[in-house]
């Protein structure tokens, strides 16, 4: 066996097995509540997938014609080309709702629009080369007439400057309501190789032409007035201004194969602040220009283009099952099955359970190696119904220290019955009366200020001051039972005999019979000791046993709880 | 049947480890500080810097932008330009260009013209031309004749856009110096659409009488979304007016970087800006950003013509990121999990310190391991009365 060594041995946890109902039950609706939310959070967040975020492209295609009336161009039809703005975005398309135009400028000079306290009477209100954020060009200093009632200084710019600043009302193209979009959206899983497409395979050329999507809501043509009014808000308001809308398509995919779904979700929203106070510039405008040239002169046709950009947001997710992330979710959670027998540890340790059931449980699953430094020791009263337990001190008498716990007398019964119910050798060999009262040594001297029934001996060790009571009393070693129990010849020797029947009798030396009597004195004042403690007697008692059986050189050992001795040695109480 | 019943029994029993108490203060100690050290990585790292109790999505958004100002040259047929002549594209999208510095070919038509002198076009006759030669990296398709460049020089004659670009000579101050001065606004808007979560970089408490006298200073004003260009590029760490000749290309960066949890919810934009072409110094191969765009027109004879700009400026890149972090359940789930795991592992060590460093391992080994020999069938350990043996 030893050549095994390590390789060999199996080594497990020793376990404290309760056969409990209650906690039996507790344990399994412990276990069975922390399986439940495991499981619930396993199915609920579906952490048996691996995920994969989409990678998405988007093409757009916008179809309707708008005719609008124009001042001072007349009628105009606008058709993709013309509203959709100068060039296309990725991922977004635009929409002209409302335009302001200014025809025929030249670079040129020409007087500054009237804003805001920017009039002026004489050429000294105009800076020369002065200009700043909100102008249209750079002054030239002098100071014309814009109409007919004010003057505002000449600027060197695009002349005619734009005059007007606020969009016409209602839109001129209001009726891009009716416009309709085709959003095609091709997406890709890249982890499980996946690619679908918004224009799913059952969509053919003729449900493509009459689909709508109040009817069907994964059809990908979308009316732009429903666009807007799902976005809560107003066609016809927000195309005076313009704005942006976002399109949001998300695809929440489960690609496992039993409950495969794998479809677009279309949302809309508006996503510019609507309220012009809070912003600067609301709703969506751009300028841009067309330039011509008239007889070498280069002139443009500014135009400030209001209009609602259409954002298309592609988001989401696919889930495919996933065995190592099934593990790891399983392997992280484990862990806390091991809360169980925490928290019903625990339960038992505090008062809720039953203290008795405690106090057992605890001596059977806690074991403490005792090392040298810690050595408690058990006292018990004759007018107190429990064991103390208290810490060894240099300084104080043990009988003034503090209890670091208080214990439940345990009576050992074998002990009353071997000394009690044996009546052949309690009576019949018994001598001496059981009420003889010797004269003691003790009440000669005054007693010690740590005795309460003034019959302990005065004594240098600190260890040694012990009474057998709290209160002021009569002592134990008068009573007639511990004359019985303690001091009898008879059942020491038969004690002795019984624990070594081939022992030679007590000889003159006593030491036997004294050592006996002291651990009949503990069995029957302590039953069974607390463990890891040792019982300490009483000052009184062990007077009054070396009285009986005294040593022939008059030398004790004394009371050496835990003096370089092992923890059995100080268990005896060796003294 | 009694199989079946001690399943039964089995269900009502409760059992429980066994525990050894060692009262001796260093492995107390040990035990102690190694959970400290494990709670403490649990606690400090875990949660409070990876945050890994949180579920994370990333931002989406989208920008609109708006440049506003106006500049004057000398050096051009466009002496006055505004909005709509130096923002291309004029959307103003996440991406928009500032027009510096160009090159202007005025009046080109779809005509023959010489090409411009180097050691590969020179030509003494028409032998030196090859008709129909299309250089990828020239300028049109030669015709084969060599003709006068100029009273010195012949070259090939091409099939092109003329009079051909003369790019050589770019402009050492830029043309329009002063677009340092213009201002852009930079409307944003994101959401994080696994928290159904929306913000602008337009804060709640903004209101437009602040955003009209605003201007985006880190000190003073953090929230304000109007940049003056020169500041942006010099927070890049660059000269506008040496940016401004050749080009380039800057980015604005936006950060949302968000904790959405209540205790924590604080979302606010941080911008940043870097330069995101390469610039090294004196390098000659395509410094800057430029590209061509040009303006057609028809004259009364119906005939186009263009005029080709060869454009300098610097684009602007909005770059939105972020990531928001929500307490999530099963990340809470599966990293206090992992954590629980670690801590089960700290008796591990505390044994193995105890088993092996201890003077006196001997003893506590003999307390911890007890031997079960299986030929000996007793119990191998009697439990010996330790009271009243003398």
């Amino acid at each position: 066996m030893p050549c095994c060594g390590v390789l060999c041995q199996y080594e497990t946890n020793k376990l404290v097995r309760i056969q409990s109902v209650k906690l039996g039950s507790l344990k399994w609706s412990l276990n069975g509540a922390i399986l439940l939310f495991i499981c619930i959070m396993l199915l609920w967040n579906r952490s048996y997938q691996e995920f994969d975020l989409v990678v998405s492209s988007v093409t757009t295609k916008v179809k309707g014609v708008a005719q609008t009336q124009l001042p001072g161009v007349g009628d105009v039809v606008w058709d993709v080309v013309d509203y959709s703005g100068p060039s296309q975005e990725k991922n977004s398309f635009f929409v002209v709702t409302n335009v302001l135009m200014t025809k025929n400028q030249k670079q040129g000079k020409c007087p500054e629009v009237p804003l805001k306290g920017r009039l002026c009477r004489t050429d000294k209100d105009c800076e020369k080369g002065g200009w700043d954020q909100q102008s249209h060009g750079i002054k030239t200093g002098s100071c014309v007439k814009f109409d007919v009632l004010r003057k505002t200084c000449e600027v060197s710019a695009w002349c005619p400057v734009e005059t007007k600043r606020s969009p016409p009302r209602p839109a001129l193209l209001a009726a891009a309501e009716n416009f309709t979009v085709l959003i095609k959206n091709n997406i890709r899983f890249p982890a499980f190789n996946y690619i679908r497409r918004n224009i799913l395979p059952n969509m053919n050329d003729a449900y493509l032409r009459s689909c709508q999507r109040g009817g069907d809501p994964l059809c990908p043509i979308f009316r732009l007035g429903d666009v807007v009014r799902e976005a809560g808000e107003k066609f016809s308001e927000m195309a005076v201004e313009g704005g942006v809308i976002g399109i949001l398509i998300k695809w929440d995919c489960n690609l496992d194969r039993l409950m495969q779904r794998c479809l677009p979700r279309y949302s809309f929203r508006r996503l510019d602040e609507k309220e012009s106070n809070r912003t600067l510039y609301p709703g969506l405008n751009f300028r841009y220009a067309k330039y011509n040239t008239v007889n070498g002169v280069e002139e443009r046709t500014l135009y400030k283009a209001f209009g609602i950009r259409f954002d298309v947001m592609v988001f989401g997710q696919a889930g495919k099952f996933s065995f190592i992330v099934l593990i790891i979710y399983i392997g992280s959670t484990l862990s806390y099955y091991a809360l169980t027998t925490l928290m019903i540890d625990w339960l038992i340790g505090t008062r809720c359970y039953s203290a008795d059931v405690g106090q057992n449980y605890s001596e059977k699953k806690v074991e403490s190696v005792q090392d040298k430094q810690k050595c408690v020791l058990c006292v018990s009263y004759v007018d107190e119904n429990n064991i103390r337990l208290v810490k060894r001190s240099q300084k104080n008498s043990l009988q003034d220290i503090t209890p670091i716990s208080v214990q439940s007398h345990k009576e050992d019964t074998r002990h009353l019955s071997a000394c009690l119910l044996q009546p052949g050798v309690s009576v019949d060999q018994d001598h001496q009366p059981p009420l003889d009262h010797k004269p003691d040594p003790a009440p000669k001297s005054s007693p010690p200020a740590w005795c309460k029934c003034a019959r302990c001996t005065p004594s240098s060790l600190p260890q040694e001051e012990l009474c057998c009571r709290r209160s002021e009393g009569a002592c134990i070693a008068s009573s007639p039972l511990f004359q019985q129990l303690v001091l009898r010849r008879s059942l020491l020797e038969a004690v002795l005999l019984y624990r070594d029947p081939l022992s030679a009798p007590a000889g003159p030396g006593h030491t036997a019979l004294r050592h006996c009597a002291y651990s009949q004195y503990i069995s029957w004042r302590f039953g069974v000791p607390p463990s890891n403690s040792h019982p300490a007697i009483p000052s009184c008692c062990i007077g009054r046993v070396r009285g009986e059986y005294p040593s022939p050189d008059g030398k004790y050992s004394g009371f050496r709880p835990a003096r370089m001795v092992s923890m059995q040695a100080c268990a005896n109480g060796d003294l | 049947m009694s199989g079946w019943q001690g399943c039964v029994q089995y269900l009502f029993y409760y059992e429980t480890p066994k525990t050894l108490v060692i009262p001796n203060i260093t492995v107390g100690f040990v035990f102690r500080f190694t959970q400290l050290l494990v709670v403490l990585y649990v606690l400090g790292y875990v949660c409070l810097v990876q945050k890994a109790y949180q579920e994370t999505d990333s931002v989406v958004s989208t920008v609109t932008t708006k440049v506003k100002g106006f500049a004057f040259t000398n050096a051009s047929s466009i002496k006055y330009w505004d909005v709509a002549d130096y923002v291309i594209p004029p959307q103003g999208g996440n991406s928009f260009f500032v027009l510096t510095n160009m090159i202007v070919t005025l009046r080109q038509t779809r005509s023959r013209c010489p090409l411009l002198p180097d050691h590969s076009t020179v030509c003494v006759d028409d032998c030196d031309c090859i008709e129909g030669l299309n250089d990828p990296r020239g300028s049109g398709i030669q015709t084969g004749l060599c003709e006068n460049f100029s009273t010195t020089v012949k070259t090939c004659e091409v099939i092109s856009w003329c009079p051909l670009e003369i790019d050589s000579h770019l402009p050492d101050h830029a043309l329009l110096d002063s677009a340092e001065n213009f201002t852009v606004l930079i409307k944003n808007s994101i959401t994080y659409p696994k928290f159904n979560f929306y913000r602008r970089n337009i804060a709640p408490h903004i209101n437009s009488s602040y955003l009209r006298s605003c201007e985006f200073k880190r000190s003073s004003d953090p929230d304000c979304p109007i940049f003056r260009l020169k500041n942006i590029v010099s927070e890049a760490g660059e000269d506008f007016q040496d940016m401004a000749v050749k080009g380039g290309i800057l980015g604005i960066i936006i950060d949302w970087s968000c904790d959405l949890d209540w205790w924590a919810r604080k979302c606010s934009p941080k911008y940043s800006f870097r330069r995101l072409d390469s610039r090294i110094p004196n390098s000659d191969v395509a410094p800057g950003y430029n590209f061509r765009f040009a303006k057609y027109y028809m004259d009364q004879g119906g005939e186009e013509f263009r005029t080709l700009f060869k454009a300098y400026g610097i684009r602007f890149d909005v770059i939105v990121f972020g990531t928001a972090g929500k307490f999530g359940v099963v990340p809470t789930v599966v990293n206090l999990g992992a954590a629980l795991t670690f801590l089960s592992l700290v008796p591990l060590v505390a044994d193995w310190f105890l088993l092996t460093c201890l003077r006196k391992k001997d003893l506590y080994s003999r307390h911890k391991v007890s031997y079960l020999k299986e030929d000996t069938d007793s119990e191998g350990e009697t439990m010996r009365t330790i009271f009243g043996t003398k």
